[in-house]
């Protein structure tokens, strides 16, 4: 009886190999068995079969009541609730049918948690440096508030319930494209998950500091110098807020502080790049109804965020009986960010304020204890654990002081070496909900509403701008704003004295703001919240031009109508270069330019600042505007963009000191003037500008190309390369990796009409005919109408899909 | 040699469907069918069908893992097939071609398998002893 064979064991065993290789991930090849079945592969994402569906009852959903979901031609979800619970439930639901990979991995991003998804060793700085800088714990200590708080909890638990409820239904067919393709499978969503996203919001708006470039350039400097070249305020700008009375803080410029001397800090040393993008800005304006056609209020809101897929936004109408709201909602979190209701609409911008400093603290040579204050204190010290694919777990020990956490020691380099042994306090790290006033100004009716919501909002500061269909008009500029005194926060401070720390906050009916102006609109556009007149010290990473382009268009027109609206959302005029020009045009020797560059010149004369597609000047301009820097600013070494004085500063010593020393260049005997290098830089910047004739490539358009990157950063993945037109100094401040995240006008009245585009699409599915469907429109400057539906009814009459949760 | 040519057909079939079925009705991993085919060629081989296993299962294979791709594919929004194309850097039929190999390889292999679980020739023997 021996009918068993031994053959069958080595193909079995070849077999078994197959299928463990086909299954996993080798070197850089996904994992080709599991995504190339046709059953449950990547071919079954390939389709919209739920979203063309014209009738989808979802038994069981979990809701307490039934509740409808339309969607419109654009496939933007408009969900009809019966209660607000199931309301926020119902958002979940949809917002992870929709983009459940997407909010998933913004957690693991802010969680420091990618290496458990990636077996990349590179991702293990990456994860380590997010611990560091406090994002996780920062997250649990905002979700111990929240839970006090019964109405954000209730929301936030609706929707985590939603969003658990459509990863229930997954299998492995369904699974969302990036899940097969990195293999590894959505873990349930919670709360903490929530708040992890919505710091993305604060990480990326204030994760920007200069204070150890400042310090240096301080103390090389010197107080009057550094004063002339880093002035906090410069001559011609629109603040935010309505202007106060002159003279009530007493000194302006910055001191040089006690304790900043060599000793002190190092200037010997490079100053790395930052992480974050200084230039990630946004705009929103309004104008009350004596400035429009109609007679109703205007609202403009275009966030400039990085460019990513699926975009950073999902557009939806949340309805229940108490709410009934259009906007933008960040997938992962609750209610709408940017929107308007009958009543009202509401805009954001990001405030620019520092608020985040480092203090140099004075360390035991064991490293475990700190000088404060004469007395010596232990450093508090947390363990992070960061799971690794394939790998054991990381153990990172994170040292803390009173200031907060040491982000750079001897264990971890991160990006910023320089950054040794400080400890940083970021306003992050302080915890606060966000979420309510998100969720209050959805169904503000007026004013007062509106001021209740933002309120006790806290970080990031933002600048809300507001209009209500009463004509009233408002921008606030809002968030935790700490009580410094001059030049507090813009230098490393020092982390042995008490007297470095702050005292409080700019009581909240102090933060500046403007309701009703006579000149009826207000603009935001992350320019200096107020003038040099507003009595409480603060610094930050404000942007001018913008904000002064906007208030030019919005003077010189009284009668806007949406079109209006849209053509000045869209202007690339950068206003920095229309007023340089005629700057650099009369500092020019023109005798000094070369016989064959006389044509350039001409041309620049006749330019009117556009940086559109098929311009040809904006390149030439940029090259003049950046080789005169470079020759000014050669004292300064070539620290690229880092460390050298704003455009206007130069701008103001061409005008008006055009002898200055600056303008001296070092290598040469001779004494340069504003006049020598002008026109040097202009020699220079047409040979670089004929070079690029070559290729044809002068076209602004040609030059300007964006990119819309997949969030995990695959090239395959993503948009790359579209000729654009904008500049980040214009209004339509499309540039590289980032720019309009969103463009929305709204006109209310008895009923909101309203425009609205993003790049990208409301499907996040990389299968989906929806997913990136609205980038072409964008980049072209289209606006689709956004439906606002009134009822059920209306909304049925209007869409072709429908879910049925029961 | 027609008995050859109508097993081998038959197999085709069986195999076919069984794969076919496994992977529709039953939500398990995505590799699973290649058990009932591992079975499937121990009956076959137990009822002394004499087919080419390993070519059977490879065509039956490679044309269901192939087809269906390419029909979804062209059914569907036809972009996923595309975007895996860029991973791989080559088109879309090279895509279809490549799942289709690896099917054809994994049912080929699975059917082959099973083919020599049991000793069809001792089995014979066995059975003459039976008899005596």
């Amino acid at each position: 009886m021996n009918k068993l064979r031994t053959e069958f064991i080595f193909p079995l065993l070849v077999l078994i190999l197959m299928i463990f290789a086909l299954s996993n991930q080798m070197f850089s090849i996904p994992p080709l068995g599991k995504l190339l079945n046709p059953f449950t592969g990547v071919i079954q994402n390939d389709n919209d079969n739920d979203l063309d569906n014209p009738m989808m009852v979802i038994d069981k959903s979990g809701t307490t009541d039934s509740v409808s979901v339309f969607f419109d031609k654009h496939k933007i979800p408009h969900i009809f609730a019966k209660n607000s619970n199931d309301l926020f439930y119902a958002q979940g639901y949809v917002t992870a049918s929709l983009r459940l990979w997407q909010m998933d991995f913004y957690s693991y991003i802010n969680a420091g948690r990618l290496s458990e998804i990636f077996d990349k060793s590179d991702l293990l700085d990456f994860d380590r440096n997010k611990r560091r800088i406090g994002l996780l714990s920062a997250a649990k200590n905002t979700l111990r508030l929240i839970e006090k708080e019964p109405e954000t909890y209730k929301v936030l638990t609706a929707y985590t319930r939603g969003v658990n409820a459509y990863i229930a239904r997954l299998n492995d067919k369904t699974m969302p494209f990036e899940y097969k393709l990195l293999d590894y499978k959505p873990e349930p969503w919670s709360n903490l998950k929530t708040v992890l996203v919505q710091e993305s919001l604060g990480d990326n708006l204030t994760g920007y500091d200069e204070d150890y470039l400042m310090s240096k350039m301080m103390l090389v400097l010197g107080e009057e110098k550094f004063n002339k070249l880093f002035p906090d305020f410069i001559g011609n700008i629109t603040p935010v807020a309505e202007d106060f009375l002159p003279q009530q803080r007493k000194t302006q410029g910055v001191g040089i502080p006690d304790y900043l001397n060599y000793s002190f800090i190092s200037i010997a040393g490079k100053t790395s790049k930052s992480d974050y993008n200084p230039s990630l800005g946004s705009n929103s304006w309004a104008v009350s109804g004596k400035k429009t056609k109609s007679g109703s209020p205007i609202l403009a809101s275009d966030p400039h965020l990085a460019f990513i897929l699926p975009s950073f936004w999902l557009q939806m109408q949340l309805t229940s009986p108490e709410i009934n709201v259009y906007g933008v909602s960040i997938p992962g979190t609750p209610s709408i960010i940017i929107g308007f209701n009958e009543n009202v609409a509401w805009g954001i911008t990001n405030g620019a304020d520092d608020v985040k400093d480092w203090y140099k603290l004075h360390l035991s040579k064991d490293l475990k204890k700190y000088k404060y204050d004469g007395k010596w204190i232990n450093l508090d010290y947390r363990v992070e654990e960061i799971k690794r694919r394939n790998h054991e777990v990381f153990r990172d020990t994170i040292y803390s002081s009173i200031h907060g956490p040491i982000v750079i020691d001897k264990s971890y380099s991160g990006s910023q070496p320089e950054m040794l042994n400080y400890a940083l306090k970021w306003e992050l790290n302080n915890p606060s909900n966000a979420f309510i006033t998100f969720i209050k100004l959805n169904r503000a009716k007026n004013y007062t509403d509106y001021k209740n919501a933002i309120n006790s909002y806290c970080f990031p500061t933002l600048n809300f701008t507001f209009a209500c269909n009463d004509n009233t008009i408002s921008v606030d500029h809002q968030g935790r704003m700490a009580l410094k005194t001059n030049g507090v926060g813009r230098f490393i401070l020092d982390g042995s004295r008490s007297s470095q720390i702050s005292l409080g906050f700019i009581p909240t009916d102090s933060l500046p703001h403007k309701k009703n102006p006579s000149s009826n609109y207000v603009i935001s556009a992350n320019q200096h919240p107020t003038s040099v007149n507003y009595p409480y010290y603060y610094n930050g990473y404000y942007i001018e031009t913008r904000a002064n382009q906007i208030d030019k268009e919005l003077q010189r027109n009284n009668s806007f109508d949406l079109t209006a609206m849209k053509t000045l959302q869209l202007s690339t005029i950068n206003s920095f270069a229309v007023d340089a020009l005629p700057i650099l045009l009369s500092a020019l020797n023109q005798r000094g330019v070369l016989e064959n560059y006389k044509k350039h010149l001409l041309s620049l004369r006749n330019w009117k600042g556009n940086y559109d597609l098929n311009d040809i000047n904006p390149k030439l301009f940029e090259l003049w505007w950046t080789n005169t820097k470079n020759l000014t600013w050669d004292e300064f070494g070539k620290p690229g963009p880092l460390g050298i004085p704003s455009n206007y500063v130069l701008l103001d010593m061409i005008k008006n000191n055009s002898s200055s020393n600056y303008f001296d260049i070092l290598e040469t005997p001779k004494n340069e003037t504003a006049t020598d290098i002008t026109t040097l830089a202009f020699n220079k910047a047409s040979a670089s500008y004929e070079a690029l004739f070559v290729n044809n490539n002068v076209k602004w358009g040609n030059l300007n190309k964006i990119s819309l990157m997949h969030m995990a950063n695959f090239k395959e993945l993503s948009l790359m390369n579209l000729p654009s037109d904008g500049h980040p100094d214009a209004i339509n401040a499309k540039s590289g990796s980032w720019g309009p995240s969103w463009r929305m006008i709204v006109e209310l009245g008895e009923k909101p009409t309203a425009f609205g585009i993003l790049p990208g699409g409301s499907s996040g599915n990389i299968g989906s005919k929806y997913y990136t469907d609205f980038v072409k429109d964008w980049n072209n400057g289209g606006y689709y109408p956004l439906d606002f539906y009134t009822s059920m009814k209306e909304a049925a009459q209007h869409t072709t899909s429908h879910w049925l949760l029961k | 040699m027609k008995n050859y040519i109508k097993h081998n057909l038959i197999a085709l079939l069986i195999v076919v469907t069984i794969v076919f079925i496994v992977e529709f009705l039953v939500s398990m991993p995505w590799w699973s069918f290649v058990v009932p085919v591992v079975f499937l060629g121990a009956i076959l081989s137990y009822f002394k069908w004499q087919i080419n296993s390993f070519q059977i299962g490879f065509i039956a294979g490679f044309l269901l893992w192939s087809f269906i791709n390419y029909f979804l594919h062209l059914n569907g929004n036809g972009i996923v097939l595309t975007k895996i194309g860029l991973f791989l850097s080559s088109s879309t039929v090279i895509v279809v071609l490549v799942s289709g190999v690896i099917g054809g390889l994994l049912v080929g292999l699975a059917l082959y398998t099973g083919t020599k679980i049991i000793n069809v020739r001792n089995i014979e023997i066995d059975d003459k002893k039976f008899e005596l």
